[in-house]
């Protein structure tokens, strides 16, 4: 009884071992995006001017950085 | 997809084409959908004031009136000063209920335009088509304005 009762807390102890060390993977390795100028303000253009601009996005974490998706309007 | 390592960085061009915004403020807004669980949706934004290429009265063409009765509508394409240009020729969309013509009126040097449409659709239903003006303009090579028929029993 006391050498199963033991098991489980070994058990116990394994699985929360387990457990933080995942936990901390998954922290450390996490993608972080900045984007350090969101909004572009053009000066006045005339009606049918094409306005061209290029934002920056940083990925200041520690796994890549996935896009997924763009969506406008 | 596609994807930035630590510590990389990505271009993210955006074109915003302001033809048909002019007289206004734009916003453009691109949202970004990434896998960073505390910001999976990022914004960039693009915006301004769009001066008027062209002065247009008005803006659309409405062809409203009963069926079996003239119905028509003139439209004055006021040229600004600073963005002159010649129409060159204009054709319809679809142009299947309505005649147009554009006249072109000399005053003080710049030449202006007038743009008649008239029904032609004998039974009474609606119709959407669009009028293109093409220019000898680089900024606005052509200019669209848009007509609405509704013709009533």
């Amino acid at each position: 009884m006391r050498l199963k009762r033991l098991c489980v807390v070994i058990g116990c102890l394994f699985v929360a071992t387990v457990h933080t060390v995942a936990a901390d993977d998954i922290v450390l390795k996490a993608p972080i995006a900045v984007l350090p100028e969101p909004i572009h303000e053009f000066e006045q253009v005339v009606e049918g001017t094409v306005i061209t601009h290029d934002f920056f996005l940083q990925n200041r974490g520690t796994a890549p950085l996935i896009i997924k998706k763009f969506d406008t309007g | 997809m596609r994807q930035i390592p630590p510590g990389g960085e990505g271009k993210i061009k955006v074109n915003v084409n302001t033809a048909g915004y002019g007289g206004r403020r734009i916003r453009e807004i691109v949202r970004i959908l990434t896998n960073d669980k505390q910001r999976p949706g990022l914004r960039v934004a693009v915006t301004g004031f769009v001066e008027k290429f062209v002065e247009i009265n008005p803006p659309r063409v409405v062809l409203r009136g009963p069926q079996g009765e003239p119905v028509a509508s003139r439209v004055t394409i006021t040229q600004r000063m600073e963005y002159p240009f010649k129409i060159l020729n204009t054709h319809a969309k679809l142009g299947r209920h309505f005649k147009f013509n554009v006249q072109e009126l000399n005053s003080s040097g710049t030449s202006d335009y007038v743009l008649t449409v008239e029904n032609t659709k004998k039974e009474a239903g609606r119709y959407a088509d669009v009028i293109y003006l093409k220019t000898d303009s680089k900024l606005r090579p052509t200019i669209p304005i848009s007509v609405i028929g509704l013709i009533l029993k």
